[in-house]
């Protein structure tokens, strides 16, 4: 503790309200997105888990030490993602090891997925191909942690809309909805990169 | 052509047939969940949760040089990362590597950091500070700054403040804070035994470790040999001593100083300071300095160090331009000693006293080398 933080702390004045607010949202959002967070890591290290923990942590290591302040918790989500994908980024400068990964930036490819996903309904075998499978993940998990837990209890995990529903507390009708959203949504991530999940 | 229905229709039928052949991702795993819920309460020290800091941060301390003193890390890091008067520890540390001199002496002058804006004069000996500082914190520009003007006195045994004004903006608070300190009159505070030596001695060590002599002189002579790799210039002074002067134009260009650095220091096995710095990590190095948004107060400062080649000596040390272009930071070491009837003025008032009859210690301050004002 400095010098001035202790003579500040021998009044018993809030001066730290802020910063206990900030703390408390940071830990909220944290824990509501932080499976969603740790997904989008881990799909963008190519599953590696030691290295997602390592990276999930150096992200609250950063988160903690900022000072920026939010306007919301939606804010605050989209930001931890941004510190994410930047350490994710600084993690591949560092290794230097792309072969055989596919090229995720490559949004001429991701446009091409797009349009084969929208044309028709594929066939299993020919749809199920190990880089359509990580491309949509890749934009699966670019969206906000709530909605890519809708994604994955609806689509992967085959959860009924009545199931979600009820858990959900809200009418199949808004379940509905909202998967439609969503499908837009991973539309235009899919069409125009990652970065419209900000937007 | 698909119709916009059917397009959707047509992608959330494939997203199933997707999904339900794929495996949805593992989660983060409870013990992770644990340890950066305890980061984001500030609960935990980096090293207690098992959280390996980045190579780059690692090696610094080891090569004892870089998270040093002159270049960017060991005054300007740990000042960044430890904010506000703990500058005065780091000094206290550089202080116990320049052995030979008695006294350093820290002029800041509207030094800003991000909502922090720092001013002071500080005289830093072994295990002891003293000095003014005043310090202003704008959290929230619709209320206005929080305002420290003090000055204080630490040794390893004891300490004090002397506070000239404590201005919160909160008014609620403001009147709580009024029954402490009367508005416009002085106060002093006694601070505990047990804070000061416990601030002191954990603020040092870590300090003390990255700024040893050798690491010192080991920097100022690597830049020396490359002064025209980094743009730096080199000006004979008439007393023996040299001044370096180190233009941080960009981040690349510190990255690049630091680089030149580190391979100067290199033994012909590749090693620094016994652990081995390899051409990846000084890559890593050099992303990190690029590409640390901290460090982006520094660009456009010029580091100033005289240099005594024949002693291995720092003289003085300034920056300027840290933060905008009025801050700066400036240290010279001087002969003489801290009055020690300075502190001891303070401890016999007892680890209860709040307030003091201050004639006899202004008297004192009068005599003293801690001034008031500027």
């Amino acid at each position: 503790m400095s010098v001035a933080a202790t003579a500040i702390r021998i009044g018993p004045f809030p001066v730290t309200e802020s910063h206990e607010h900030r703390a408390n949202q940071l830990e909220r959002v944290f824990d509501r997105t932080a499976d969603g967070l740790y997904r989008f890591i881990l799909i963008r290290v190519m599953g590696r888990r030691d290295v997602a923990d390592d990276l999930l942590q150096q992200t609250c290591c950063v988160v903690a030490d900022g000072r920026k302040k939010f306007s919301d918790d939606d804010a605050c989500e989209a930001w931890m993602r941004g510190v994410a994908r930047n350490l994710i980024k600084a993690h591949w400068r560092q290794v230097k090891k792309t072969n055989g990964w596919i090229d995720l930036d490559d949004a001429e490819q991701s446009r091409r997925l797009l349009r084969e996903l929208e044309s028709q309904v594929w066939p299993q075998d020919e749809l199920v191909r190990e880089e359509t499978v990580t491309r949509l993940l890749h934009a699966v998990t670019a969206l906000p942690a709530a909605q890519q837990q809708l994604v994955f209890d609806f689509y992967f995990a085959g959860r009924s809309q009545s199931d979600l529903s009820e858990e959900l507390g809200v009418s199949t009708k808004s379940v509905e909805s909202r998967l439609y959203r969503i499908r837009g949504r991973l539309r235009a991530i899919l069409d125009q990169g990652e970065r419209t999940d900000e937007s | 052509m698909t119709t916009p229905n059917e397009s959707d229709r047509h992608f959330h039928e494939n997203l199933e047939t997707l999904g339900r052949s794929t495996d949805t991702p593992d989660g983060v795993s409870g013990d992770v969940r644990a340890r950066c819920l305890a980061q984001l309460r500030g609960e935990a020290a980096r090293a207690s949760v098992n959280h390996r800091a980045p190579r780059s941060r690692r090696l610094f301390p080891a090569m004892g040089l870089a998270a040093s003193i002159v270049l960017v890390a060991g005054l300007i890091i740990p000042w960044h990362s430890v904010p506000k008067v703990q500058a005065a520890e780091i000094l206290a540390a550089l202080d116990q590597q320049l052995e030979g001199s008695s006294v350093i002496e820290l002029n800041i002058d509207s030094v800003v950091i991000e909502e922090v804006t720092l001013s002071g004069h500080l005289q830093v000996a072994e295990k002891t500070v003293a000095g003014d500082v005043l310090v202003t914190v704008l959290e929230d520009p619709s209320k206005g700054p929080i305002r420290i003007d003090a000055s204080l006195g630490l040794s390893g045994g004891g300490g004090w403040i002397l506070v000239r004004e404590l201005h919160i903006p909160d008014a609620e608070a403001q009147a709580i804070l009024s029954f402490i300190l009367p508005p416009g009159t002085e106060t002093l505070l006694v601070l505990p035994e047990a804070v000061v030596k416990g601030n002191l001695g954990h603020g040092l060590q870590e300090p003390l470790e990255a700024l040893s002599s050798d690491g010192v002189k080991e920097v100022i002579e690597a830049i020396l040999d490359s002064a025209s790799d980094v743009g730096a210039t080199v000006t004979p002074q008439g007393d023996g001593t040299v001044l370096l002067s180190i233009p941080l134009e960009d981040q690349a260009a510190m990255a690049a100083l630091v680089r030149t650095v580190v391979e100067s220091a290199q033994a012909t096995d590749g090693s620094v300071d016994g652990e081995v710095v390899s051409e990846e990590d000084l890559e890593e190095i050099e992303i990190s300095l690029r590409e640390d948004n901290d460090l982006q107060v520094l660009v456009g400062g010029t580091i100033r160090v005289v240099y005594d080649p024949n002693t291995g000596e720092v003289r003085s040390f300034s920056m300027d331009g840290i933060g905008d272009a009025d801050g700066s930071i400036s240290i010279a070491v001087h002969g003489g000693e801290i009055d020690p009837a300075l502190l001891d003025a303070a401890r016999v008032t007892g680890p209860n006293t709040r307030t003091l009859d201050l004639a006899a210690l202004k008297g004192l301050i009068g005599n003293s080398i801690l001034t008031t004002g500027n």
